[in-house]
């Protein structure tokens, strides 16, 4: 296993690269049912957001198939009741989800390759996200699955989201929401005004403070979790094996271990859905960042330069940082997080981002100012992307190239 | 003895800010109409309270706004004293994405002014955050202006450092868990009138400068 320095260096994947090289392990094995599929699957990608009770077992059973490269995020870590609920053991209490999945799929399947991370799917590369087939979100907040849905429109993907229905907690769902296409519903289209006032963001505000979301564990009984994650992966095959009758797209799929009975239920796009479903136009720049400047960058993308562009990163934009010694208020103007340092006032104090300075989008001043310097004085690293918008939908440049593990910085 | 004054600069009238930033008003049509609509209700607020001022206005991309509130405002204390200005300026952004995804409690609100702003939810400066608390998604500029007032005059606080919410200053909390005559600072809410020398502020020393 390897661990590989990543953006901003407080990301950090764990990896495992196929063990014995392509083929070497055994002849490929084609399922029953699942004819032609190994060699198939051997070169997809699938993301999974949460690696608990059904993101785990969704892991775990992605390994068995052989899908290609498989990339799991989890930011928790293995409390001593998991055991109860989740694919883990008494010993791993303590430990992190990503680390102990990610061993544990390459101990069953070798060949395959591996990446896990112990964070939150919202900080995963776009790069990352763009370049896997199918995503799988099995994490137990609403947050996450509006977010993924959210990013799923932009790139056009498929999101299969697992879970164990709140209301019957013996009732196994999967939803597929077909993202491609605007028409389709999305995670949020569902959700009610109450729904909607009960997300809560991943981060607490106080430094000693513990986990935001409480920090209990799912009290879901493992063989109803166990079912989800087996309705996600079917789901999950038949798009990645493009089967016929296809996945039930735009559907929710609900099966009820007490009573045996199962649902089929249409999940409808709602008009005033407040997520934007709107599709990215994507382009790949494979020019160093410190080649390009915004300018360039947005004549390559095909994009005026007028300064109704509006311009914005994978990262905040951090317009301003106040110096902790001088108290005087610097221009930092690149992307960077809250807490990074990013920059030097006069007076020789080094200054960290704070949420004041920061922008999503970049402000006009700050865009006249830095549209001619290189994007790698603006905080953008090779592989990231850069957005430019003149109205109501953005393109994304992706910059520079990939790295070896197909981009996923 | 008076309590520091901050310098109001001459600040255009609101209406005349609001015209400004709408002629630079950008983003997706539900995005600018959003914005729109809440530079609109963050003028009414300030219309409706006499104590509120609109200092800037910036909907090029993100919503930003900078407005002054006459209120008291907890300073880091000197010795024991805890020292209160009247006046905090506030520094507010809205991003699209909070439409639909929440923020942390501390992103959308911060202080500019005073520099040594103390309490247990909130953050001196460089940083100057007040930890609003769990925002829901969608969730209004007015809101959070309010929620703002009520945080930094302790009308509304958090002293429990475990909490999973957490706080931002935790000396502030052991300060404020010991001097419970503090809270909050005032009940006036922020439609209402308030006059420090009302208040006793008089009475406070003045910080040092």
């Amino acid at each position: 296993m390897t661990t590989i320095a990543n953006l901003n260096e407080r990301q950090h994947w764990h990896r495992w690269a196929p063990a014995f090289g392509s083929g070497a392990l055994a002849r490929p094995v084609d399922l029953r049912g699942l004819h032609g599929s190994a060699a198939r699957l051997s070169i997809k990608r699938v993301f999974v957001a949460g690696l608990g009770a059904v993101g785990g077992k969704v892991f775990e059973n992605l390994a068995r198939l052989g899908v290609g490269e498989l990339f799991g995020v989890d930011p928790d870590d293995y409390s001593v009741d998991s055991l109860f609920t989740q694919p883990c053991e008494f010993g791993d209490a303590g430990r992190s989800k990503a680390e102990v999945q990610g061993k544990r799929a390459h101990a069953i399947h070798p060949e395959i390759a591996i990446h896990t991370a112990r964070r939150w799917a919202q900080d995963v590369p776009l790069r990352t996200l763009r370049d896997c087939d199918v995503w799988i979100c099995a994490g137990d907040n609403r947050e996450l699955a509006v977010w993924l849905g959210v990013a799923a429109a932009g790139l056009g993907k498929t999101l299969i989201h697992g879970a164990v229905s709140a209301d019957d907690s013996w009732t196994a769902c999967v939803r597929v929401f077909g993202l491609q296409d605007a028409a389709q519903s999305c995670p949020g289209c569902g959700l009610s005004a109450a729904e909607w006032a009960e997300l809560r963001h991943r981060e607490g505000c106080g430094t000693l403070a513990s986990d935001p979301n409480d920090g209990s564990s799912t009290r879901t009984p493992p063989h109803v979790c166990g079912s989800a994650a087996e309705l996600v992966v079917a789901e999950a095959v038949k798009l990645l094996l493009d089967f016929e009758p296809g996945p039930c797209t735009g559907e929710e799929v609900a099966y009820c271990q007490k009573s045996h009975r199962t649902w089929r239920t249409t999940l409808p796009r709602n008009p005033h859905c407040r997520c934007p479903h709107d599709r990215w136009t994507l382009h790949d720049v494979p020019d160093d960042p410190e080649r390009l400047t915004l300018r360039s960058l947005q004549l390559e993308a095909g994009i005026a330069v007028t300064e109704s562009v509006r311009v914005r990163g994978e990262l905040p934009w951090v317009s301003t940082v106040a110096c902790p010694r001088c108290d005087r208020r610097q221009s930092v103007r690149r992307f960077g997080h809250a807490g990074d340092v990013v920059g030097t006032c006069p007076c020789g104090a080094a200054l960290a981002a704070s949420p004041m300075g920061l922008r999503s989008v970049i402000p006009l001043d700050d865009l006249a100012a830095c549209r001619d310097v290189p994007l790698s004085l603006l905080g953008v690293l090779p592989g990231t992307a850069v957005g430019f918008s003149t109205g109501e939908r953005w393109t994304y440049c992706f910059v520079g190239r990939p790295t070896e593990t197909g981009g996923s910085q | 003895m008076t309590p520091k004054e901050t310098t109001t600069p001459s600040v255009p009238l609101a209406s005349e800010l609001l015209q400004r930033a709408l002629a630079t008003n950008s983003g997706r049509r539900e995005w600018r109409e959003f914005k729109a609509e809440q530079a609109r209700e963050l003028l009414e607020l300030c219309a409706k309270s006499p104590r509120m001022t609109l200092l800037g206005l910036d909907l090029s991309g993100d919503f930003a706004a900078l407005y002054g509130i006459a209120m008291p405002v907890p300073c880091r204390p000197i010795g024991d004293q805890l020292r209160i200005v009247s006046r905090a300026i506030f520094n507010l952004r809205y991003a699209e994405e909070w439409r639909w995804q929440p923020p942390a409690g501390f992103e959308p609100l911060g202080v500019l002014e005073p520099f040594d702003l103390f309490g247990p939810n909130m953050v001196a400066a460089p940083h100057g955050g007040v930890c609003l608390g769990h925002i829901p998604a969608g969730i209004t500029v007015r809101e959070i202006v309010l929620l703002g007032y009520f945080a930094v005059t302790l009308q509304t606080y958090q002293l429990n450092e475990v909490d999973p919410q957490g706080i931002l200053n935790p000396a502030a909390c052991e300060y404020f868990r010991l001097h419970q005559e503090w809270l909050p600072l005032t009940r006036a809410g922020l439609f209402d009138e308030w006059n420090p020398a009302d208040a006793g502020l008089s009475a406070i020393p003045a910080p040092a400068v």
